[in-house]
């Protein structure tokens, strides 16, 4: 692996002219995206198993470095993308933090780590209705909806990153919002006539 | 990808350019119309920060694994992790055939000395979590809090000294070595250790500046540990802004709200079932629990806690047994509806909760230093 560089081309991260190794470049990317990816991996698999799908997101995306496509999608989205196809394979994690997440956490307390998944939501009495929602919904249509809601990606570039049709993103991504505001709708009912 | 009109004329625009051009402008997702959905996504989800130290120690394993190109085993680690906490639970199991009997009475016992506790100017805790971190939060009448976090860095170590001692006999006065990695479900690096190194104080009474009614206006001596001993010698005490300094099942708790708790145990009971959020019934041992030791209850409703965690018919007794640091207590625990069981140390000689550990999730831990009154105020540096 020594002297082993990839192609200019590539915005690792702030590209720096002059002869850097793969291995510098590499950890700048780390550096400057770490603590978003990691704060992706757990919001949805909890900060227990975080770090290990963060270190294996950034190992997958120097594995697959020689893939990457920078005229395609940017360095975050890819991340972003490597980290939801490593998320997939955590269904059963997946599904007990969001059961966790619609129930209000254990007694946590200051100044402890706890409060790091914050607990706080405008309607509380929605939050168990909502993630179980989320969890009914197909992985698929729940990975484009948590790309758009919490990484903010466009469509095309979720499209590139999962590696989907344009027109799919759009469609999944509807499906997804569709069945939400249903269920936000019939809680605006509630709260008006119950 | 190929632009299927002939190459454009010499007039560039926009349209010659060989980037293929997308289906359509692609929507700012945050400027949906109607966005309450994917802002309650958001909202749901939280903004979860790492760990202290979390990057470091992702860092290194992403280099290591770069060299050794070799992958961690994510579905095999899981796997390990889950197996080690279903050994704990049985092992739990085993011990804890429940002699309903004493472990009630000792709950009631606790809970009599609980009542004749006494205030002083700052309510304090210091805790260890998770065998690798050091938090002290103070807290007064006024509803001012104060904070400190310190994480020791891999391979230092750490002395801190517990004014928690225990009231029976037996105290090693030697010293005990909490031995931890310091990510205790990931791959661990052999460099990450921590240790904590905990030296026993069997001299000082049990809640020392509790002990010292009547001098609130005049300085205790000190009490806390000393400064290379505490938090706050290591890292920046800092005020509590923006949110109440406490929380119960997840909401937030003010000073003021937890004096006004009641101290008769039905009506505790009650009032802090109806605090939790609905369809959370399952977090009433734990929130009762909270206070006795994660809130500057009144000492009445200390014991009220006591009493009334004594007739849940989920919190079972496991017998005596040693916390981390050697201290002898008696264990009692209960579920959280995460399906972690969770269980408490406690000194029903002082009333004081010594530690709880959790088997299952993320099998977290805490140890508690130092909690009560006293007269010493945070060292705001």
């Amino acid at each position: 692996m020594t002297g082993e560089t990839i192609a200019t081309a590539v915005p690792w991260a702030a590209r720096a002219p002059g002869e850097r190794t793969l291995d510098e470049r590499f950890e700048e990317v780390f550096d400057r995206y770490f603590g978003e990816i990691h704060a992706y991996v757990a919001q949805r698999l909890g900060p227990d198993h975080a770090e290990d799908i963060v270190a294996e997101t950034f190992l997958t995306a120097f594995r697959k470095r020689a893939h990457y496509d920078p005229s395609r999608a940017g360095v975050r989205a890819w991340l972003y993308g490597i980290a939801t196809n490593l998320i997939g394979k955590q269904r059963r994690l997946e599904a007990r933090t969001l059961r966790a997440l619609g129930r209000c956490g254990p007694d946590g307390d200051a100044p402890g780590h706890e409060e790091a998944v914050a607990l706080r939501v405008s309607a509380q009495s929605l939050r168990p209705d909502l993630a179980a929602a989320l969890a009914e919904l197909d992985r698929r249509d729940r990975d484009v909806l948590l790309l758009v809601a919490l990484a903010g990606l466009s469509h095309d570039e979720i499209a590139t990153v999962l590696g989907i049709p344009y027109g799919t993103v759009g469609s999944r991504l509807s499906r997804a919002r569709r069945k939400l505001r249903v269920l936000l709708g019939t809680h605006v009912l509630e709260a008006t006539h119950g | 990808m190929a632009d299927p009109r002939p190459p454009a004329s010499d007039a560039p625009g926009p349209r010659s350019s060989s980037v293929p051009e997308q289906s359509g402008p692609a929507p700012d997702p945050r400027s949906f119309p109607g966005g309450d959905d994917l802002r309650a996504v958001r909202d749901l989800y939280g903004h979860p920060a790492p760990a202290p130290y979390a990057q470091a120690r992702v860092w290194r394993r992403v280099a290591a694994g770069r060299r050794r190109r070799r992958l961690t085993r994510l579905s095999a680690l899981s796997l390990a992790t889950a197996t080690a906490a279903a050994l704990a639970v049985a092992l739990m199991l085993v011990r804890g055939t429940p002699p309903a009997v004493p472990g009630r009475s000792i709950l009631l016992a606790a809970a009599s000395t609980a009542a004749s506790g006494q205030q002083a100017a700052y309510w304090h805790i210091s805790r260890v979590h998770d065998g690798d971190r050091l938090t002290e939060l103070w807290a007064t009448r006024d509803g001012r809090a104060w904070t400190c976090t310190f994480t020791p860095v891999p391979d230092s170590s750490l002395t801190i000294t517990s004014t928690l001692s225990p009231t029976s006999s037996p105290v090693p006065d030697s010293t005990v070595t909490i031995t931890s990695t310091l990510a205790p479900t990931s791959t661990p690096v052999p460099d990450s250790t921590v240790t904590i190194t905990s030296t026993l104080a069997p001299s000082s009474p049990p809640a020392a500046s509790a002990s010292d009614p009547g001098r609130a206006t005049t300085p205790a001596p000190p009490s806390g540990p000393a400064s290379g001993e505490s938090c706050a010698g290591h890292g920046r005490v800092v005020p509590v802004t923006g949110r109440a300094p406490f929380t119960m099942a997840g909401r937030d708790l003010t000073f003021r709200q937890i004096q006004e708790l009641p101290a008769d145990p039905a009506a505790l009971k009650e009032r802090v079932a109806a605090m939790l959020p609905a369809g959370s019934a399952g977090l009433l041992a734990d929130a009762l629990s909270g206070l006795l030791w994660s809130k500057p209850s009144p000492p009445a409703v200390r014991a009220a806690a006591y009493r009334a965690l004594a007739d849940l018919p989920d919190v079972r007794y496991l017998g005596g047994r040693a916390d981390p640091l050697g201290r002898p207590g008696e264990a009692f625990s209960y579920p959280l509806p995460t399906g972690v069981r969770r269980t408490l140390i406690i000194d029903p000689a002082t009333s004081q909760v010594l530690a709880g550990a959790d088997a299952g999730g993320s099998g977290g831990s805490q140890i508690v230093l130092t909690a009560g009154w006293t007269d010493q105020a945070p060292d705001l540096r």
